[in-house]
């Protein structure tokens, strides 16, 4: 199955779920009791990943590996390549 | 008979950094007596780079360095299939020209493929000691974004998924590349999206990516709006 269509049956059914719960189809206690929460359940699970997405996002930026002795080990490196190409007999213009 | 490696270099204007890899790739893949060859595929490039090219096939043998040069800039995903029809070797590795990407990693990169007998491996950023050189905040915070989204809507398995250093089996990388239907920046993408698919067994090396410091990218501005129609390409197609 392509990842589209996982997203569209996966949507579905969670839209099949709330709705049954919005039109009250268990008639139970609590979805008598949360109906303004089971209203905007979509939008609260949206703004809750958002949240979370958000997070985990600016989490992964703060502990990106800034590497740079990596970039001083190169500027070394290339001083040492052209040297030893030159001695090689290589032509730098 | 020990494998042998194809390493190969598409070229754009690299006269100041073909040098210096190749120099790198022969210092650390030498002591180690690993047998290889570097396949440089140049799209006519307007600064020289093949008569640089030239001088270090002088240097370091015909049997070390092979030229595959094309007439003119034809892209950087014909390069590699153009480069991969002339390879030997049993292993093909696949990394910029530009020194963002050590070859110093070879080394880590056929350690990992032994240990599992993998069909790729992959330089990742995101894992371990890998990392970057000199970025600011907001392309930190990009690179990190796109790739949060590519994970949710692609699931593909791997960290870094337009990395561009990569180990593959030969039979591998042909038959992904088979498969692959896009050539131009999607294309490091879909490949690993493909891989997943067929089911290919894929480790990951940390690698650090140290800006170019001579020339240009090639790519420049419009980068985004291509990574972001290439994902939503594959999310729809695979
Ligand atoms: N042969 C060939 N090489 C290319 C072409 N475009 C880019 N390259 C090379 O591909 C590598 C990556 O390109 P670069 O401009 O650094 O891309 P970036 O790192 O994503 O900004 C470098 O070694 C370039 O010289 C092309 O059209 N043909
Ligand atoms: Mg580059």
């Amino acid at each position: 199955m392509k990842k589209l269509t996982q997203w569209v049956v996966g949507v579905n059914i969670l839209s099949i779920l709330w709705l049954s719960l919005l039109f009250n189809q268990y008639d139970s206690k609590i979805s008598k009791e949360h109906f303004l929460v089971i209203q905007f359940l979509p939008i609260i699970l949206l703004i809750f990943f958002g949240v979370f997405a958000l997070a985990v996002i600016l989490y992964r930026v703060a502990t990106f590996n800034d590497c740079k002795s990596a970039a001083e080990d190169l500027q070394a490196e290339i001083k040492e390549a052209r040297t030893a190409l030159q001695q090689k007999g290589f032509k730098f213009d | 008979m020990p494998p042998k490696y194809s390493i190969l270099l598409p070229t754009y204007n690299e006269k100041e950094n073909l040098p210096v890899i190749v120099y790198l790739i022969h210092k650390y893949l030498e002591i180690s007596e690993i047998e290889y060859e570097i396949i440089i595929i140049d799209d006519g490039s307007p600064d020289g780079t093949l008569e640089v090219a030239k001088q270090l096939e002088t240097i370091y043998g015909k049997d070390k360095i092979l030229l595959r040069p094309r007439g003119k800039k034809l892209g950087l995903g014909t390069a590699y299939i153009h480069g991969m029809k002339h390879a030997t070797g049993d292993f093909i590795i696949i990394m910029d020209a530009d020194l963002s990407h050590h070859p110093k990693f070879i080394l880590d990169f056929l350690k990992k493929q032994a240990e599992q007998d993998y069909d790729v491996v992959t330089g990742s950023r995101y894992i371990g000691n890998g990392g970057v050189s000199g970025w600011d905040f907001k392309r930190k915070l990009v690179s990190r974004g796109a790739n949060f989204v590519s994970q949710l809507l692609l699931r593909p398995k791997v960290s870094d998924l337009t990395g561009s250093f990569r180990l593959y089996k030969k039979p591998v990388l042909e038959k992904l590349i088979e498969s692959c239907i896009s050539k131009g920046y999607v294309f490091q993408m879909e490949m690993m999206v493909r891989a997943r698919q067929l089911n290919y067994t894929i480790g990951e090396v940390p690698i650090t990516f140290v800006d170019r410091v001579y020339g240009e990218s090639k790519l420049g501005g419009s980068e985004i709006v291509q990574f972001v129609k290439s994902l939503l390409y594959l999310f729809a197609t695979t």
